[in-house]
C-alpha cells in the first residue's frame, strides 16, 4: 500500500469537517475490508491522501429499541447485531443477512454502516492496478465497460445506472441529450424522443444531414461492434418532425413583451430566434438575400441539404411567430445602431462569407468558391468552364469540385498539403474521390494568366515539414519543381472570415477578441455563430444560437442562474448487449449521384428501422450493482438511514448513480440505522444465492417481510438485491399475494410478476430463474437449503 | 492528531508490550502498514501468514482482544491499546508446551502443508473463548473464513472437536 495520512476522528463532526477539508482525496475507514482492498487494488483513478478513522468514535456503537423504532448505531459491528438477542428475536431477516456477510473475522471488524457505504463490487472496476492497469470504465469516467462482454454475474438484470458525462452528448457541440432521446424513440416515442431533441436544436432534419457526426466517433458502442447510426436516427426523426411541424413548432403560450432582431437566418440566427421565440419574446429575422436560410441554403448544395428541408425549416420557424424580413441589408438599408435602439435586444449573426485571398498573381482571373455555390443554389446551371482548378482542402473547396462535377464539370482539387491534413470533413473528401475528382496533392498556385480564352495556372510542389502554429505540418515548397496546367475556369476556395464591416467601430475590437460561441459586443448587441468563430459547422452554429440565446435571456432579466438545458436525463437506463448490426445507411450509387446536383447522396430511413437502430445504443449506464446484503433487508424492512445530514429510506439511500453508491455528500456520514419493529408473527426471509458461501457476494438476494394471517397475506415487502445497481423492491409480486391467500400457483405467480420487465445481459439471463425461485421461496417462507 | 512527531500507539502482542512509533523512518509503522505486515516484518512473528492478502483466505487470522480479525486488512495504527494473539502466543507461557487446540490438530493430522493452519487455529481458538463447546455446525460456521486448498478441513473439524470435548 502507498503511503497516506492517518488521522482518528474523535467525533462525527470532526469526521465530517475533515471529509470536506479534503475535498474528496480523504476516505473513512469504517471497517477496513473495503478500504484497504481499494488502496492496495489502487484501482481508483485518486488515491487518498488521508484515511479517516471513525471505527472508535464514541457513541456510535448500539442497538436499542425506542418506542417500537429499532435503532442501530452506524458503527455496530455485524457480529454484535448477529449475536444481539434484541434482533434475533424481532428483527430475524436483518440477522440472517447480517451472518450472511462475508466470513466471521470480517464480520468481527466490519461495521453496518460500513456495509451500507460499500463500493460495488465489479470486478472490472476492481480491477487491480499492478496487474496491466486499472480499467478506465464507464463509472470512472472511462469509456469502455467489460461487463457488458465479459462476466457479469455480478451485474444487472434491471438497466443500468446512468452516467454523469454521455461520450456521446459531451461530444457534440449543442451538448444534445443522445442517449434521453433514442431511448424514447426505441420504444417508439416519437413524440418524447422529438421534443427531447428540440430542446438541444430545432433544426434536427439539417444537421441530420450534414452535421460531420461529433458524436459517433466516440460512441461506446464502437468498442463493441460499431456506433449508433446518431446521424441517421436524428435525421429521420428530423423529417418526422417537419412533416408535423404544427405540433412541435407552436407560439409561445407566456409573452415577455420584449422584441429581438436577429441579423441573419443561417443556423445561429434560426436557433436563436427559435429559442428566444419559445420564450415568449418577439423575433424579427433580418436577412440580406431573397429568401431565409442563409448558408443552409445558399452555400451546401442541394445533393447534401435538399433546399426543400430548408424551406420547411423557414416555415416551421415562421409557424411560431417569428417575423421574417428578407431582401434588408443590414448596414446598408438600416444601421446596426438604429436596430438597437429599436429592439430590447440585437443578435448578429450574419456568418462568415468573406472569401480570404491567395495572395498570388492574377488572382483576380479566378472565381470565388462561395459565389460559385451560391449562383448554383439560386438556380444557375451554368458551368464556369470545363476543366475547373478548385484551389483549397476545406469544405467550400469539396462543394465546389462536386458541385461541378454534377453540372458536367471537370473539377481538380488543388490542395498545399496532404489528404490527411484537409480541413474538409473526411466523409466529404471520401465521397468526392469516389466520384473520381481529380486532387493534385502538395501543390501551391503561384500565377494565374490568361491569354486567347485559357488559363494558365502556375503550381510548385511542396513537402511537409514541421508542424506549425496550426498543429499540421507546414507545407515547404520544393525549389525548382514548378510546372503549368492550362485550365477553363480557377475557383478560389481556401478559407472565409467573417465581414465587421457592418459593425459600428467601437464594437468591431470586441467581434474579433471572442473567444466564447456567443458574444455580448455592448450594450443590447449580441454575435454569435460563424460571425464569431470563423467558418465552423451547422450544428456549432446551432450551439452558439442557443448560447447567445441563453446570453440574451440573462441580459434582459438581470443576473439568473444559467438556464438548465432542456433535457431528460435517464436515471435507470436500458442496456442491450446483444452483437447487432448497425443500420445500413443507403447512399445513392455514385453512377445516380454525379448525374445532377439534386440528388441527395444520403438517404433517409423508415420509422421501424430508427427504432431498431436507437435500441442499439447502450445507453453508457453503470451494471454494477450494489453488493450490500443489509442494503437489502433494510428496503424489505422500509427502514431509515439517518446521516449527518438527513433521514433517508433504505432504498433511496442507494442512488441509482454510476458514479456513486450511495446519495450521500461527499462530506456526509452515517449515523443510525431506524428499523420499525416489526409486527410480531410477520414471516422475515433473507435468501442468498451465492457460489462459495460465505465470502462470495449474492449472485442474487431476495429479503422479504411477509404477515399471512389465517391462510390469507395481509402485509408484504419483498426487495431483491444483486439485480440492479440499487436495491430494488418487487411492488408486483407484493401487490400479486397481499389479501390474497398464499398458496405455490400464487407464490409462482408473484415470481413471475417481480420479474417482468428484467433485461438480462447476454450471460446473465440465469439470474432472472433464480430470482424467481427465491421469491418464490420466500414467499412459501421455505428456506434456500 | 495532536503531537504527530511523537505519536506512539501500544500493542500488547502475546503478552508482551510493544510501543511502537508512528512514522516513516526505518523500524517506524507507516500508516500504511497492515498488522499482518508489522507482525511479521517489524516483531518478526513469522507463524502468522498472509496468503491472499486481500481478506479473503483466513490465513492471516489474529485474535484482537479474543476475537478473530484479518491481520492483513487492519492497519496496525489503529490497534492501539490492543491485546493481540498470534500462533506463538497459543503456547503455555509457563511450560511453553503447546496448546491443547495445537496438540488435537497434531493427534488428528488436521493440516497437510500447514500454511493455513496458524490462521486456523486463531480461528478455532476464538469459537472456543466464546463458546469451549462447540456442536460441528458452529465449528464449521466459525472456520467459514479460513481456506485450505489441500482439503484438511474435516481433520480440522475432527480436531476442534476433541479439543472441545478435553474441556468437557
Amino acid at each position: 500500500m502507498r503511503s497516506f495520512k492517518h488521522i482518528n476522528a474523535r467525533t462525527v463532526g470532526e469526521a465530517s469537517a475533515l471529509l470536506k477539508k479534503y475535498k474528496g482525496k480523504a476516505m473513512l475507514n469504517a471497517g477496513g475490508t473495503e478500504l484497504l482492498s481499494t488502496l492496495k487494488g489502487e484501482y481508483l483513478l485518486n488515491y487518498p491522501e488521508a484515511v479517516i478513522n471513525i471505527k472508535t468514535l464514541p457513541g456510535l456503537d448500539y442497538i436499542k429499541e425506542e418506542r417500537g423504532m429499532l435503532k442501530i448505531g452506524a458503527l455496530t459491528k455485524l457480529s454484535d447485531i448477529a449475536r444481539s438477542s434484541l434482533l434475533r428475536e424481532s428483527c430475524r431477516a436483518l440477522v440472517d443477512a447480517t451472518c450472511s456477510v462475508a466470513t466471521p473475522q470480517i464480520r468481527n471488524a466490519a461495521t453496518i454502516g460500513g456495509n451500507l457505504c460499500q463500493d460495488v463490487r465489479c470486478w472490472y472496476y476492481r480491477y487491480p492496478d499492478h496487474i496491466g492497469g486499472r480499467i478506465l470504465c464507464l463509472r470512472k469516467g472511462g469509456k469502455i465497460c467489460n461487463a457488458l462482454t465479459g462476466d457479469h454475474r455480478y451485474h444487472s438484470i434491471f438497466g443500468a445506472a446512468s452516467v454523469a458525462v454521455y461520450p456521446c452528448s459531451s461530444n457534440c457541440p449543442a451538448h444534445t441529450d443522445i442517449p434521453s432521446f433514442l431511448n424514447r424513440m426505441s420504444n417508439g416515442n416519437l413524440m418524447e424522443a422529438a421534443r427531447v431533441l428540440l430542446d438541444f436544436n430545432p433544426m434536427p432534419a439539417i444537421t441530420g444531414r450534414v452535421c460531420p457526426i461529433f458524436c459517433e466517433p466516440e460512441c461506446y458502442r464502437s468498442e463493441f461492434d460499431e456506433p449508433v447510426a446518431i446521424r441517421c436516427v436524428e435525421r429521420s426523426l428530423g423529417d418526422r418532425i417537419l412533416e408535423r411541424m404544427n405540433e412541435f413548432f407552436t407560439p409561445p403560450k407566456a409573452k415577455s413583451g420584449r422584441n429581438i432582431a436577429i441579423i441573419g437566418s443561417g443556423p445561429a440566427g434560426l436557433t436563436a430566434a427559435y429559442t428566444l421565440r419559445r420564450s415568449g419574446n418577439r423575433i424579427t429575422v433580418f436577412e440580406k438575400c431573397r429568401e431565409a436560410g442563409g448558408m443552409l441554403l445558399y452555400s451546401i448544395p442541394p445533393y447534401r441539404l435538399p433546399k426543400d428541408v430548408v424551406g420547411k425549416q423557414v416555415q416551421a420557424l415562421k409557424g411560431m411567430g417569428i417575423k421574417f424580413k428578407v431582401g434588408v441589408n443590414v448596414g446598408k438599408d438600416i444601421t446596426i445602431v438604429e436596430l438597437m435602439s429599436r429592439f430590447d435586444a440585437v443578435f448578429l449573426a450574419t456568418g462568415a462569407w468573406k472569401e480570404r485571398p491567395l495572395g498570388i498573381k492574377g488572382e483576380k482571373i479566378g472565381l470565388s468558391g462561395l459565389e460559385f455555390l451560391n449562383r448554383v443554389n439560386s438556380g444557375s446551371r451554368d458551368l464556369p468552364g470545363k476543366r475547373v482548378a478548385v484551389i483549397g482542402g476545406g469544405n467550400v473547396a469539396m462543394d465546389v469540385a462536386r458541385t461541378l462535377l454534377r453540372l458536367g464539370g471537370e473539377p481538380v482539387v488543388i490542395y498545399r498539403r496532404t489528404q490527411a491534413e484537409m480541413p474538409a470533413f473526411r466523409d466529404e473528401v471520401e465521397k468526392a474521390k469516389e466520384e473520381g475528382i481529380e486532387f493534385e496533392f502538395l501543390t501551391l498556385p503561384t500565377e494565374v494568366s490568361e491569354a486567347y480564352g485559357k488559363i494558365t495556372l502556375k503550381c510548385v510542389r511542396m513537402r511537409l515539414g514541421s508542424p506549425d502554429a496550426s498543429g499540421r505540418p507546414k507545407p515547404i515548397p520544393i525549389k525548382g519543381s514548378d510546372f503549368t496546367s492550362p485550365f477553363d475556369a480557377i475557383i478560389k476556395a481556401v478559407g472565409e472570415e467573417p465581414d465587421t464591416s457592418l459593425l459600428p467601430a467601437t464594437f468591431r475590437k470586441k467581434a474579433q477578441k471572442a473567444s466564447a460561441s456567443a458574444h455580448w459586443l455592448g450594450k443590447n448587441l449580441f454575435a454569435g455563430g460563424d460571425f464569431v468563430s470563423g467558418p465552423s459547422t451547422v450544428v456549432q452554429a446551432v450551439a452558439s444560437g442557443r448560447e447567445a440565446a441563453d446570453l440574451i435571456e440573462r441580459s434582459l432579466k438581470g443576473r439568473q442562474p444559467p438556464a438548465q438545458a432542456g433535457g431528460i436525463e435517464p436515471t435507470v437506463t436500458s442496456a442491450s448487449l446483444e452483437t447487432t448490426p448497425r443500420v445500413r445507411i443507403p447512399e445513392s450509387p455514385v453512377s445516380e449521384r454525379i448525374k445532377g446536383i439534386e440528388v441527395e447522396d444520403t438517404l433517409g430511413l423508415g420509422l421501424s428501422e430508427i427504432e431498431t437502430e436507437a435500441s442499439r445504443c447502450f445507453n453508457c449506464g453503470c451494471i454494477a450493482v450494489s453488493s450490500s446484503d443489509i442494503g437489502i433487508v433494510l428496503t424489505a424492512l422500509d427502514a431509515k438511514i439517518v446521516t449527518t445530514k438527513r433521514t433517508v429510506d433504505a432504498q433511496s439511500f442507494f442512488t441509482a448513480s454510476a458514479t456513486r453508491s450511495t446519495l450521500l455528500d461527499p462530506d456526509e456520514v452515517v449515523k443510525e440505522i431506524q428499523i420499525p419493529k416489526p409486527r410480531n408473527g410477520a414471516q422475515q426471509k433473507y435468501l442468498k444465492y451465492s457460489l462459495r458461501t460465505p465470502i462470495d457476494f449474492a449472485i442474487v438476494s431476495v429479503a422479504s417481510v411477509i404477515t399471512v394471517e389465517k391462510g390469507v397475506c395481509v402485509d408484504a415487502r419483498i426487495a431483491l438485491g444483486a439485480v440492479a445497481p440499487g436495491p430494488v423492491r418487487a411492488k408486483a409480486a407484493e401487490e400479486a399475494i397481499i389479501g390474497r391467500p398464499v398458496d405455490e400457483h400464487r407464490a409462482a405467480e408473484a415470481a413471475e410478476q417481480a420479474m417482468a420487465g428484467a433485461q438480462p445481459l447476454s450471460m446473465n439471463a440465469y439470474k432472472v430463474e433464480i430470482a424467481k425461485a427465491l421469491v418464490k421461496r420466500a414467499i412459501m417462507g421455505s428456506s434456500i437449503n | 492528531m495532536k503531537g504527530i512527531k511523537s505519536r506512539k500507539i501500544r500493542l500488547v502482542v502475546n503478552g508482551h508490550i510493544h510501543e511502537l512509533e508512528v512514522g516513516g523512518r526505518p523500524g517506524q509503522i507507516k500508516p500504511s502498514h497492515t498488522l499482518a505486515h508489522t507482525l511479521r516484518e517489524t516483531l518478526g512473528l513469522t507463524g502468522t501468514k498472509v496468503s491472499c492478502d486481500h481478506g479473503a483466505c483466513g490465513c492471516c487470522t489474529v485474535l484482537m482482544d479474543n476475537q478473530a480479525v484479518l491481520s492483513c486488512m487492519t492497519l496496525t495504527v489503529e490497534c492501539d491499546g490492543k491485546k493481540i494473539t498470534t500462533i506463538e502466543g497459543l503456547k503455555d507461557p509457563k511450560t511453553e508446551g503447546l496448546d491443547p487446540l495445537q496438540q488435537a490438530f497434531i493427534d488428528h493430522t488436521a493440516f497437510q502443508c500447514g500454511f493455513c493452519t496458524p490462521g486456523i487455529l486463531m480461528s478455532a481458538k476464538a469459537l472456543l473463548y466464546e463458546n469451549p463447546l462447540p456442536t460441528e455446525e458452529d465449528v464449521k460456521e466459525a472456520l467459514s473464513g479460513n481456506f485450505c486448498r489441500c482439503i484438511s478441513h474435516y481433520q480440522v473439524v475432527r480436531a476442534v472437536m476433541s479439543a472441545s470435548e478435553e474441556v468437557r
